[in-house]
């Protein structure tokens, strides 16, 4: 058996490492993906006051503090039984829509982007930011750094802190914002807004570019599976707080769970290759690696959270989300069937920070934003409580266990990037059969397309498996039956 | 992003530590930025010799930390370093011969790396500084959570505070 290693995958955060074992005539047999494991998170949180969750947590990895942050205080607010008050909601939720748009800028421009942006086939130098830049402009790239900027400042108002919030407690805030403060956040919105309604006009130029439009459209990159993310009460999308609405490949409601019974809906497949665990479905069950509606794996992130949803919440959003469904899954059978193409998770993405932008401006507007009653102080004793938000890469629970001083006993964290380690394990195997095949010269474009469908998720192993943070070279190793090496391809990441 | 505005300019020298602070060694940047704190605290002549320093210490990299350093003239960035040398050994180099040679800070988690993130600023027209040093402390594993740092580590700091005074251009007065 011959057996090729990408190792690790570049632009990404994480030491991942790709294996692809061939049989004797060359097609491929197994694909098995693989990152090496941060330990002891759980134990490091046990004997600590619940209070320090949201502190502790957010220092997981630099990716995505704010939503480690919101909902390990939502946790902690279950855990003690209360309500924040309306103004402090608002403001979390002002705060975790700032910072969408800020992350979902980063991985359109910077990480997973650079594919559809700059081309799947322009040479690897290109594609990256800096290919971008050469692609939309200098005003453009210099709006893309504004977006992040602005973001920055928004969580800084309110978390406290640049990157690391710090003001949600159980109960609220520990403080609220000025009238100054908020006219300035409704300033930064109003640019944000402007910047991804032009992001969707980039979009769609590079949509017409017959490459980039196979990699979003194309089946190479298709899996029909569950999808699964958080919706309002009126089954749109939402970031910061809602129900769990799961649908099935057909489009059919499979049901909805508020965040505390999670436990009675996702169970984790264990597979004897690798420690990462594989959520799937518990009402369905796991029935392998393996499409449709008889197979329990589902699908998070911006295209699980647009087909479990039934629309957006913002009047331009919901335009951009009616476009997205009428192009790629027209309604059959008088409903809307989901989108399966996994490359158009980068469009979902850019409908998600429209609609967070939009959502910043109506949350400024609110007479209450400025409300000094930022915090009901518990009174309760501590037990047990669940916090869940939609991280960028998918939902993500906090679960804490306290005894009745408060002090943490037990600690369960299910993080975006965990929801999808079986589709994207399913997806690079898909890529893989697709691209190599026996008498088909494996190179660097090849083995970069396998790499595109797994950054089509936008993978974060940071906390995942707390995997340590690097970008580092891709290197390919080729093996033979034996196992001896025949060829190694290397490329600096 | 500012572009040679210096009205709100403060110092012009910046130290920062990288890495997590509560993963092990990983942390021994901020650690060491903090050991320098302490020595600048308390050690007048250096502190006047060295002049107007920032301290900081991130847990980003890549834009983040970028986004970091507009303005000054000078950085010195403090990261545990994984590799062949014995745990708690320091390196100072500039950050063209550091490449890849970091626990990965540099290279940022969910980001690009630093040296295409200064390219992407200098090319959006940022004031950005030339001359980047980095400290290194090895260290032998970056995968535990702990607040703590091993002995071997620990026991760097302080060649580690003396190296970043090199750096800055104040020669500790032993130098071990």
């Amino acid at each position: 058996m011959t057996r090729l290693t990408i190792d690790p995958i570049t632009r990404l955060e994480g030491h991942g490492k790709i294996e692809i074992f061939l049989d004797d005539k060359g097609d491929v047999e197994r694909t098995y993906f693989q990152v090496p494991e941060l330990r002891g998170f759980e134990s490091f949180c046990v004997g600590r006051p619940v209070e320090e969750m949201p502190t502790l947590t957010n220092r997981i990895c630099g990716v995505c503090p704010e939503a480690h942050h919101l909902a390990a205080a939502k946790a902690a607010d279950a855990v003690y039984g209360v309500d924040p008050p309306r103004p402090a909601k608002l403001l979390r939720e002002l705060l975790y829509c700032a910072f969408f748009v800020t992350d979902h800028t980063t991985h359109f421009y910077a990480l997973g982007g650079p594919d559809v942006l700059v081309g799947p086939d322009a040479p690897v130098a290109d594609r990256n930011i800096l290919g971008v830049i050469r692609k939309v402009g200098l005003e453009f790239g210099s709006r893309v750094i504004e977006t992040r900027r602005g973001g920055h400042r928004v969580i800084e108002i309110i978390g406290g802190r640049r990157i690391h919030p710090c003001t949600s407690v159980p109960g609220g805030l520990t403080k609220g914002i000025s009238e100054d403060e908020r006219a300035e956040i409704e300033t930064i919105a109003h640019s944000m807004l402007d910047f991804a309604v032009s992001s969707l006009d980039v979009f769609d130029q590079v949509m017409t570019d017959g490459p980039t439009r196979d990699l979003v459209l194309g089946d190479l990159f298709r899996h029909e599976t569950y999808y699964s993310g958080l919706v309002d009460d009126a089954g749109r999308v939402a970031l910061y707080d809602g129900r769990v609405n799961v649908v099935a490949p057909d489009g059919e409601s499979l049901g909805s769970y508020a965040p505390a019974e999670y436990q009675d809906w996702i169970a984790e497949h264990v597979e004897p290759w690798t420690y990462l665990t594989f959520p799937y479905l518990r009402k369905i069950g796991w029935k392998g690696f393996v499409d449709g509606k008889d197979s329990g794996v589902y699908c998070v992130g911006p295209l699980g959270r647009l087909n479990a949803a039934n629309g957006m919440a913002t009047p331009r959003a919901q335009e951009a989300y009616e476009r997205y469904f009428a192009t790629l899954s027209p309604a059959t059978n008088g409903h809307r069937q989901p989108v399966h193409q996994r490359g158009a998770s980068h469009w979902a993405r850019l409908i998600e920070m429209l609609y967070a932008a939009e959502r910043m401006l109506e949350l400024v507007a609110d007479p209450e934003i400025t409300s000094a009653d930022v915090r009901t102080v518990p009174t309760e004793t501590p037990t047990e409580g669940v916090g869940m938000v939609e991280a960028p890469r998918g939902t993500l629970t906090h679960h804490y266990w306290t005894d009745e001083r408060g002090i943490v006993t037990r600690v369960n964290l299910i993080v975006g990037t965990t929801n999808n380690h079986a589709p994207i394990a399913m997806s690079i195997d898909r890529a893989a059969r697709g691209l190599i095949r026996a008498g088909v010269v494996v190179d660097n474009g090849l083995l970069n397309r396998i790499e595109m469908a797994f950054r089509a998720y936008d993978p974060c192993f940071g906390c995942a498996t707390h995997t340590l943070p690097g970008h580092m070279p891709l290197e390919v190793t080729i093996r033979d039956a034996r196992g001896d090496t025949i060829d190694v391809l290397r490329r600096d990441g | 992003m500012s572009s040679g505005a210096t009205a709100e300019r403060r110092s012009t020298t910046l130290v920062v530590g990288l890495g997590n602070p509560i993963l092990g060694d990983d942390g021994v940047g901020w650690r060491v930025v903090d050991a320098l704190e302490a020595r600048l605290a308390g050690d007048r002549a250096t502190r006047l010799a060295v002049g107007d320093v920032e301290l900081d210490c991130v847990a980003v990299g890549g834009l983040s930390l970028m986004e970091r350093l507009v303005g000054y003239d000078r950085v010195v960035l403090v990261d545990a370093v994984l590799g062949d040398d014995w745990p708690g050994a320091v390196t100072m180099a500039s950050l063209a011969e550091t490449a890849c040679r970091l626990a990965g800070h540099l290279d940022a988690a969910h980001d690009v790396p630093l040296t295409e993130a200064l390219a992407v600023g200098r090319a959006l027209g940022a004031e950005l500084p030339d001359d980047i040093t980095v400290v290194g402390v090895a260290v032998e594993r970056v995968d535990v959570f702990g607040e703590r740092l091993s002995p071997e580590v620990a026991a760097a700091l302080d060649v580690a505070v003396d190296a970043i005074l090199v750096a800055l251009g104040r020669r500790p007065a032993m130098v071990v």
